[in-house]
């Protein structure tokens, strides 16, 4: 078990194997080595570590969720899998498509929460797919291209161009439109 | 805290991480996501339809030389229907020629008039391409040949190079000089293509023996001299039907250090004939660690049950020790602990 402290000074007694997804304690873990001492974490408030390093709660999150760490570790030791077995490559697809499904049910934090986390992730440095995904799941529900007025919506966008220069990009990058 | 809260880096790696459609919508929201958008949007661009294929070489060409300069790797695959559409105009090869910042660039083997006047240009940064043999809807020439070999004179630096295939490739050791491809890592092309380059340290081969009139022998004594020594090889082999154990006498008596085998039979008694031929070459295959065995037609593939394929990869394994996983059409086994085990995926 391992001991953090986050910006508003609450405690959090971690496991080890899910505090070290986060590639920043686990530098400081093996720099520190094994001990007592909390770790701070003077960037992460408490509400946003306890959806990083906690984020599955009844019995079927966890088994997806023992899905997601596998795979995790599956995609580490790809590179060393035979190219020529293209089977394995669609059961990875295959499990990609359940870590959206339930990053999705994941996300369903509000948009403050969502971008509080999104930064905690990458001051904490965890490299997985779950952090990086949640923006792209928020703004795909429905899989259709969105189109820019709508993302803006979304995510609160204000639209500092001149129609004249909103018509010039829209055509110019038109040709990613249906991608 | 809304996403223009969000530091660069981040918006940068979300940006990277989204489909292109939503890529480009992002740029058109605010002139600081256009700004941070736009190079990852433009960064790697792989089209398939006409519509967009057009819109982007107007959106280049027209806006020289700032979006092209941007393009890392290019990528059109679209079939013969839009590719026979395209390739008339002009435009897509021009476009290519303007990305003159370019590391990979892949153009439909149909789109040969494209690749023609492609083959024209000079791409200082380019690794990995491919490249056609047909010159306006004829089989290549000695004066298409001259070209290829002008255009990888220019690009001795090429990592990969992938050259549609083609039955009738005799143009070629007759108009050709050796080049010498130092940096040349990976090739996929016709057998023959060999004898046109020098010098290179392959790892990773890909040939199609479309016609009997290649020679096995020849082919691979020069592969042998382009590989790269102390390097896993990957070995992957498209066989004429009369060739098939020819070629794997081949592997066995020039490449010993082939560590992935993978072979594309052609028809359905290769398969069952392949096999005491194996038995013969995989001992000396020193590093053999997977194995594939791939009938071209889709219906031959669920020919063996997966009883013999167990029992057929056990008798590989066993004269061959360093035999990892086998593939054999649909279905993949390998060896779990020391035994042949039962993993096999459909």
């Amino acid at each position: 078990m391992v001991l953090l402290v986050t910006s508003d000074n609450e405690q959090f007694q971690t496991e080890k194997d899910i505090v070290e997804r986060s590639v920043l304690i686990k530098n400081m873990l093996e720099d520190v080595g094994e001990s007592d001492q909390p770790i701070p974490l003077p960037n992460v408030s408490s509400s946003v570590l306890k959806k990083v390093t906690q984020p599955s709660t009844g019995p079927t999150e966890i088994d997806v969720r023992g899905r997601y760490l596998s795979t995790a570790s599956t995609t580490v030791e790809s590179p060393s899998r035979p190219p020529i077995l293209e089977q394995s490559q669609d059961e990875t697809r295959k499990r990609t498509t359940d870590i959206s499904e339930w990053d999705q049910k994941f996300i369903t934090v509000d948009q403050e929460m969502l971008f509080e986390i999104i930064l905690a992730a990458n001051y904490l440095d965890i490299k997985s797919l779950l952090c990086r995904r949640w923006l792209q799941d928020g703004s795909q529900h429905d899989q259709g291209a969105r189109p820019p007025e709508e993302i803006r919506k979304l995510f609160n966008i204000v639209n500092d161009f001149t129609p004249e220069e909103e018509a010039q990009i829209k055509k110019e990058n038109e040709w990613a439109e249906d991608r | 805290m809304t996403l223009n809260d969000l530091p660069d880096e981040i918006i940068y790696e979300i940006m990277e991480l989204v489909p292109p459609s939503d890529q480009a919508a992002l740029c058109g929201t605010s002139q600081r996501l256009h700004i941070l958008g736009v190079p990852v949007l433009y960064r790697v661009v792989a089209l398939s339809e006409r519509a967009p294929i057009e819109a982007f070489c107007a959106t280049v060409l027209s806006n020289l030389p700032k979006f092209a300069e941007l393009v890392r790797s290019f990528e059109v695959i679209a079939g013969y229907r839009v590719s026979s559409m395209l390739d008339n105009s002009p435009a897509l090869a021009d476009t290519c020629k303007a990305l003159q910042r370019i590391e990979t660039l892949a153009l439909d083997s149909f789109l040969h008039n494209t690749c023609w006047r492609m083959q024209a240009g000079t791409f200082p940064h380019l690794v990995s391409c491919t490249l056609s043999t047909v010159e306006g809807g004829r089989w290549a020439s000695t004066a298409h040949a001259d070209r290829i070999a002008a255009f990888l004179g220019r690009h001795l630096a090429l990592e990969c190079i992938w050259i549609g295939n083609h039955p009738n490739f005799e143009v070629w050791p007759a108009a050709a000089t050796r080049i010498p491809m130092r940096s040349l890592r990976r090739l996929r092309a016709p057998p023959k293509f060999l004898a046109c380059i020098a010098e290179a340290r392959l790892k990773e081969v890909r040939m199609e023996w479309s016609s009997a009139f290649e020679q096995v022998g020849a082919t691979f004594t020069t592969l042998r001299e382009l590989a790269a020594d102390g390097v896993p090889f990957t070995c992957a082999v498209e066989c004429w039907a009369e060739q098939v154990e020819e070629i794997a006498d081949a592997v066995s008596k020039h490449m010993p250090q082939t560590r992935t085998l993978h072979m594309v039979l052609q028809t359905l008694q290769q398969l069952r004939d392949i096999m005491p031929c194996l038995a013969r070459c995989l001992p000396s295959l020193t590093d053999l660690t997977f194995l594939s065995l791939v009938n071209v037609m889709p219906d031959h593939r669920t020919l063996f049950s997966s009883n013999v394929q167990a029992f057929q990869t056990k008798a590989l394994v066993e004269v061959c020790p360093t035999l990892q996983a086998c593939r054999f059409n649909n279905a993949a086994w390998r060896k779990v602990g020391g035994d042949v085990g039962g993993i096999s995926r459909e």
